[in-house]
């Protein structure tokens, strides 16, 4: 290794332009030669962002303009059958009841988890990855679960409360899981593990040294909260509030298994009865989509726009500044009473409905046995979807994490042209946007015709996986990017490392934690995708989330219990192996 | 970088059609044929029909051809008609008979002339060949899926043996279940109710405020949960295995009875198009009828283990479910009578 001696001094940073280059842009000789010579440069210094634009740009948007363009065929046929419906109005109003619920309920609770998550005593600490654990959960098995719980005549809770001595109201009811109020509050419960995490992550950087001078100055606990560390924490609330907004307007699973009993509609469901109807309507399902595309990109723009630059919020005042909120008891009961009733009961019904014969909604134990897992073990099908499950979604991980770095990368340096970047950005975080169903439909039609015909194949999955995972592979990494700083890689340019060995030795293993975090996530994403992958799955090509989704419409529900099982074991294995990977940092870096 | 790789692997793994499959059905005889589907040694069915029903058809078909291996998928609901359209697009096509009630679409792709004609001893038999029963020489109505009245027999006790029965104010609050109109069968079973007990007869039933399931396995599940009490579109071979080992549920054929026709067909481009009309001869014989009418109705007289026929049944009128527009249309009027 060259030593710091022999480093040329005053050496121009990576990308930026000799000094007499840029003289002789602005002075008085520019010709029409420099400025060729000067678009040449740029050209070659943004190959790899442009290059990143081209394909990230086809992958994203080629489904998306496809399937608008045969929405407006035929002079707007699409819109007309598509909006055509009798309760058009009621759908519509309903999907944005399910989007404002999301990001109520979400950051509501999502705030308070993550405030008491940071006040765990220490030896509780643990306790703080708790909140994360319904990720776990297959969205397909517990909303199964709920229903097994909240069905309005035969769930299991709903009969216990009945079965109360003070209860008098009749012989259904009282929570009936099947209506448009609980299918909010269950989409909501469900997203709120996703706000906790950034916002934890955006209270964990928070310098408390100013919350304890506000405290000192004589302020209440509130009004601390409210003046100091709400203000501080704004670009997580945001950003945790616009991914609870938009995954709930796209939420297609609760109303999907819940909500066709008492034909509760939101337009994604729409989407995929006009794309699996009898004679395939994609221009009525493109149509019924729009207004989420609208609303997404909306809401990602104007996520931009709020949090400006990000710099500003940036109080980190080093290690000793961090953890030292006060300790709180209390933090212990509410922590452990969400998690218990979120992740758990759902669980349990699975467990209980696995190991019965069939379900009756009563708990029999006499009944119970293996026989449903045995029956699973020799379905090929069955088998072969867990195994489709893990290669495509092992094989996204892999492809989807050197994107997400590169693209993190990108969006770092701030040598690249601003506009650049801003357009990867926008590209990037348009996948959260668009509903997972809206991508399954548009791959669906883009990969089932030239130039890339990959339908019937497991490879379309990896395609539409890695599109889907874009936002959450990058925007991980780029966190960490920025925690990181860049006095390291300076460090280790200015010690005379090229680029590669710079990112394969230095940064790379300083942002383990982040790497193991991110591929956790988006292993637990990916192996219960089940809205995007219902669509583009050939009828051979099948995944866990897809499976369950065909056993509860053609089989039992222990079977399905027992499936979904399956899915959260499987789950549980590959995130314990990302954080063993990434080091015990890496579900803090969530 | 995942497009590249996605586009070379594609281009590795891609298949290609093959046109027509290499049968010369003029020359060949039944025994010929036989020995070639053993030599494609499998087939591959892309069934509808219900779990068990397709696993006594396997094991039935395999003893019989124990050379030809016979690998049955399952796909319900009308979503079947987008993969296949996909996997004909992109030269990928799984399935060498389809055995479904996508009635729209097979009827068009017959009319294309996508189908092959059955050439064995009994799909073109005499109980077959130009009967109702094998439409456009191409569409077998291999199956008859005897659907009636199911209902949880701890909550009820005295169930109503016509389907007029079930528009019962007792049945109201949700207690009834019904099967929601996806598709061409559903459409077709509730204007045959409404033809046979008067325009006023859905109005009834929408009023009891039913509650809906897709098809027939979750209203079963629903059934013996107690979340309804009584259901419409309750399938015999599902009831039948839950009922013998003790669950709470019991069925019956109501008459006046209605039943849909499974439609068979073969793909003149399928990959094994010998074993296809070996299998597709299998299920028209009275051993395949045996197999796909176990606790259902067959075209056939006097099929052992199938379900007695009503004295009044009526098969789904293929004719106006296959009108191109009226399955629209009849959806749209149902919709509008339950508020959906």
């Amino acid at each position: 290794m060259k030593s710091i001696s022999d480093a040329r001094p005053g050496a121009p940073r990576q990308g930026a332009q000799p000094v007499e280059e840029r003289r002789d842009e602005t002075g008085a000789g520019n010709t029409g030669a420099n400025r060729r010579r000067a678009w040449t440069r740029a050209l070659r210094r943004h190959a790899l962002p442009i290059a990143a634009i081209i394909v990230i740009g086809y992958l994203v948007l080629a489904p998306l303009v496809r399937l608008q363009l045969l929405a407006l065929a035929d002079g707007g046929a699409g819109y007309a059958r598509g909006f055509g419906t009798a309760d058009i109005a009621r759908t519509i109003t309903t999907t944005l009841l399910l989007g404002l619920g999301s990001l109520v309920i979400g950051l509501v609770f999502g705030a308070v988890l993550a405030w008491y998550s940071i006040q765990l005593p220490p030896r509780a600490r643990w306790m703080a990855t708790l909140p994360i654990l319904p990720i776990v959960v297959p969205p397909v098995a517990s909303m199964i679960g709920w229903g097994l719980l909240l069905a309005p005549n035969s769930g299991t809770i709903n009969r216990f409360i009945r079965s109360l001595p003070f209860y008098s109201g009749g012989d259904t009811g009282p929570i009936d899981v099947f209506t448009v109020p609980w299918i909010v509050f269950l989409t909501a419960l469900g997203l709120t593990s996703f706000v906790y995490v950034f916002l934890r992550a955006g209270l964990l950087r928070v310098n408390y040294e100013l919350v304890e001078a506000g405290r000192t100055a004589g302020d209440r606990p509130l009004g601390v909260f409210f003046r100091i560390l709400l203000p501080i924490v704004r670009p997580s609330l945001i950003y945790g509030g616009a991914v609870a907004l938009l995954l709930g307007l796209g939420q297609f699973t609760a109303p999907l298994l819940l909500g066709t009993i008492k034909n509760v509609k939101v337009l994604t469901t729409e989407v995929y009865f006009f794309a699996n109807a009898g004679l395939a309507d994609y221009g009525a399902a493109a149509a019924v989509a729009s207004p989420l595309l609208l609303a997404g990109f909306g809401i990602v723009a104007l996520q931009r726009v709020l949090l400006g630059e990000e710099q500003r919020f940036v109080t980190d005042g080093g290690k000793t500044s961090r953890y030292s909120a006060r300790r709180n008891p209390v933090a212990v009961i509410v922590i452990g009473l969400f998690s218990g009733t979120v992740a758990l009961l759902p669980l349990l019904a699975l467990i209980a409905a696995s190991l019965s014969p069939f379900w009756t909604g009563q708990i029999d134990v006499s009944t119970w046995s293996l026989d449903n897992f045995r029956e699973l073990w020799n379905t090929p099908s069955a088998v072969s979807a867990v195994e489709t499950s893990l290669i495509a979604s092992g094989a996204s991980v892999l492809v989807s994490l050197p994107i997400g770095y590169v693209l993190a990368d990108i969006l770092h340096r701030r040598s690249y042209d601003t506009r650049i970047r801003a357009i990867i950005d926008i590209l990037i975080s348009l996948p959260l946007g668009v509903p997972a169903v809206v991508f399954g439909a548009g791959f669906l039609f883009t990969y089932t015709a030239p130039p890339f015909v990959l339908y019937g194949t497991p490879w379309v999955l990896v395609v539409v996986y890695v599109t889907l995972m874009l936002p959450f592979a990058t925007r991980m990494q780029l966190a960490a990017r920025m925690s990181l700083g860049d006095s390291y890689q300076e460090a280790a340019r200015v010690s005379g490392a090229g680029p590669l060995r710079t990112h394969l030795q230095v940064v790379i293993p300083m942002i383990r934690g982040s790497l193991g975090g991110s591929a956790a996530l988006i292993f637990v994403l990916l192996t219960h995708e089940f809205a995007a992958s219902l669509l583009v799955r050939s009828t051979r090509t099948q995944v866990m989330g897809t499976t369950l989704y065909d056993l509860w419409l053609n089989v039992s529900y222990p079977l399905v219990a027992a499936m979904g099982l399956v899915m959260c074991l499987v789950t549980a294995a590959g995130v314990i192996l990302a954080v063993r990977l990434g080091g015990s940092k890496a579900l803090e870096s969530l | 970088m995942a497009v590249l790789v996605a586009a070379l692997l594609a281009a590795c793994g891609g298949q290609a059609v093959t046109p027509g499959g290499g049968m010369s059905t003029a020359a060949s005889t039944w025994d010929e044929v036989l020995k070639k589907a053993s030599e494609e040694g499998t087939v591959s069915l892309y069934s509808a029909l219900l779990p068990e029903v397709n696993k006594e058809l396997e094991a039935r078909f395999e003893k019989a051809y124990p050379d030809i291996d016979l690998r049955i998928t399952r796909i319900v609901g009308p979503e079947v008609s987008a993969k296949l359209d996909a996997e004909l697009k992109s030269g990928s096509l799984g399935a060498d008979i389809v055995n479904h009630v996508n009635y729209e679409w097979a009827k068009s792709k017959a009319d294309e002339g996508l189908f092959a004609e059955p050439i064995g001893p009994n799909g073109a038999g005499p109980e077959w060949k130009d009967t109702p029963y094998l439409i456009d020489g191409v569409l077998q109505t291999s199956a008859l899926t005897a659907l009636g009245i199911a209902w949880n027999t701890e909550k009820v006790t005295d169930p109503p043996t016509t389907y007029e029965g079930l528009a019962d104010p007792k049945f109201g609050n949700g207690q009834l279940g019904l099967v929601d109109n996806l598709a061409a069968p559903m459409a077709d079973m509730y204007t045959w109710l409404e033809d046979t007990y008067g325009p006023g007869y859905l109005a009834k039933l929408a009023e009891l405020k039913p509650k809906f399931y897709p098809s027939a396995v979750p209203l079963q599940e629903a059934l013996l949960s107690g979340e309804i009490s009584i259901a419409l579109w309750g399938a015999s071979s599902t009831v039948k295995p839950i009922k013998e080992s003790g669950g709470p549920i019991d069925w019956l054929m109501p008459d006046p009875g209605w039943a849909p026709p499974n439609l068979g067909y073969m793909f003149k481009e399928s990959k094994n198009p010998n074993a296809a009309q070996v299998l597709f001869d299998f299920m028209a014989s009275k051993d395949g009828q045996e197999a796909l009418a176990k606790d259902n109705l067959s075209v056939l007289k006097n099929v052992s283990g199938a379900v007695e026929a009503p004295k009044d049944l009526t098969l789904l009128d293929l004719t106006r479910a296959t009108k191109p527009g009226w399955l629209d249309s009849a959806q749209s009027e149902w919709k509008q009578i339950f508020g959906r």
